[in-house]
């Protein structure tokens, strides 16, 4: 009897939160997998095989790092040069866990899928959305995660799916990288703050291409990077 | 671009890496009552815009101001993709608007 009321609870715990986390999920989901088809779309036209590319969104799923992961693969074999880059670029999500360190205490077995998976969209939906007080937050906040992997996931399985269809004259696709990183550039400096960073940021790159060249400024680029952004770090200069 | 499976194998890992250090680092080092390092924070805060420059910086490194066609197509799609943010500020429009221009201005203006 205490078994079967017990199994029942958590199914419904389960199934409560999957309700209320799918319709907040849902208006964020079109774009994202439109994303992860546009990334699936320009891994197949850059000559990697479908399963690389799905590989790559199922153990990293980090948008932004995966399309600037394009070029330097294409370069050749540099994997330590990856690994900064990516880390570096998903720097964000270094604030996402003080907010919810509460929450995934709490999490248990679900704690290393939603460590793994945070993302933008699960931080946001799951921060600025207080959900019925009887909904399990952990479970509230898994499903979102969830729902963001699937379709990232599943959005570049369908781009890659697409992309091998694609025979034709593709010269210039390419340019949809620079075109989503002027966009992510602009998003950044909309925050009147962050623009000096912006601008730290731009001079550092073009100083490091200048000197070393295109071949292998970008390690060099990203370290006075480092440098000049703690070296400027509380002083007003602009 | 001819990477053994391997290499690419120990590649996607190496981007992989990178992703899960900055989603677990705040977990393991947030320990009882001490705060995250507040360098660390900075940063978290300061890179992104700086490595969206850099990103940027990188789809113009391979083109050249001296010869023809003087990097206009991509000056004119990268125009594009800004004015079409910030009047829609919708980043699907912008990303594909901007692509569609230059994949137009390589096949039919800058030949």
């Amino acid at each position: 009897m205490d078994r079967t009321a017990e199994t029942r609870t958590g199914a419904s715990l389960w199934k409560e939160s999957f309700y209320a986390a799918f319709p907040r999920t849902l208006p964020i989901l079109p774009s994202l997998i439109a994303l992860a088809v546009t990334y699936g779309v320009l891994m197949t036209a850059s000559g990697f095989g479908w399963i690389w590319t799905v590989l790559m969104s199922a153990v990293a799923f980090c948008g932004t790092a995966q399309f600037a992961a394009i070029p330097l693969m294409l370069g050749g074999f540099a994997p330590v040069q990856g690994f900064i880059l990516s880390f570096l670029i998903n720097s964000r999500h270094l604030f996402y866990g003080i907010p919810l360190l509460d929450t995934f205490k709490k999490a248990g077995k679900l704690r290393p899928f939603m460590i793994f998976a945070l993302n933008d969209e699960a931080f946001a939906i799951s921060c600025s959305t207080e959900p019925d007080p009887r909904i399990s937050r952990v479970h509230y906040h898994f499903w979102v995660t969830m729902l963001t992997y699937t379709g990232w996931v599943g959005g570049t399985m369908l781009g890659a799916a697409a992309g091998r269809l694609i025979t034709g004259n593709v010269a210039g696709l390419d340019f949809a990288m620079t075109a989503l990183f002027i966009v992510m550039f602009l998003e950044q400096i909309r925050k009147k703050e962050k623009i000096k960073f912006a601008g730290i940021g731009l001079c550092c790159s073009i100083v490091a291409l200048l000197i070393v060249g295109s071949a292998a400024y970008m390690i060099p680029a990203m370290a006075i990077m480092v440098v000049c952004l703690l070296g400027g770090r509380g002083r007003k200069w602009i | 671009m001819d990477l053994t499976p391997v290499e690419l194998l120990i590649f996607v890992l190496a981007i992989a890496a990178g992703a899960f250090l900055s989603r677990v680092l705040p977990f393991v080092l947030f320990r009882g009552d001490k705060p995250l390092p507040s360098g660390i924070l900075y940063l978290g805060g300061a890179l992104p815009p700086a490595m969206m420059a850099l990103l940027v910086v990188d789809g113009f490194k391979s083109v050249s101001l001296l010869q023809y066609p003087y990097a206009l197509p991509e000056m004119l799609s990268a125009g594009v993709v800004i004015a079409l943010h910030l009047y829609k500020k919708n980043a699907l429009l912008s990303i594909f608007g901007g692509t569609a221009v230059y994949m137009i201005a390589l096949r039919f203006i800058f030949v």
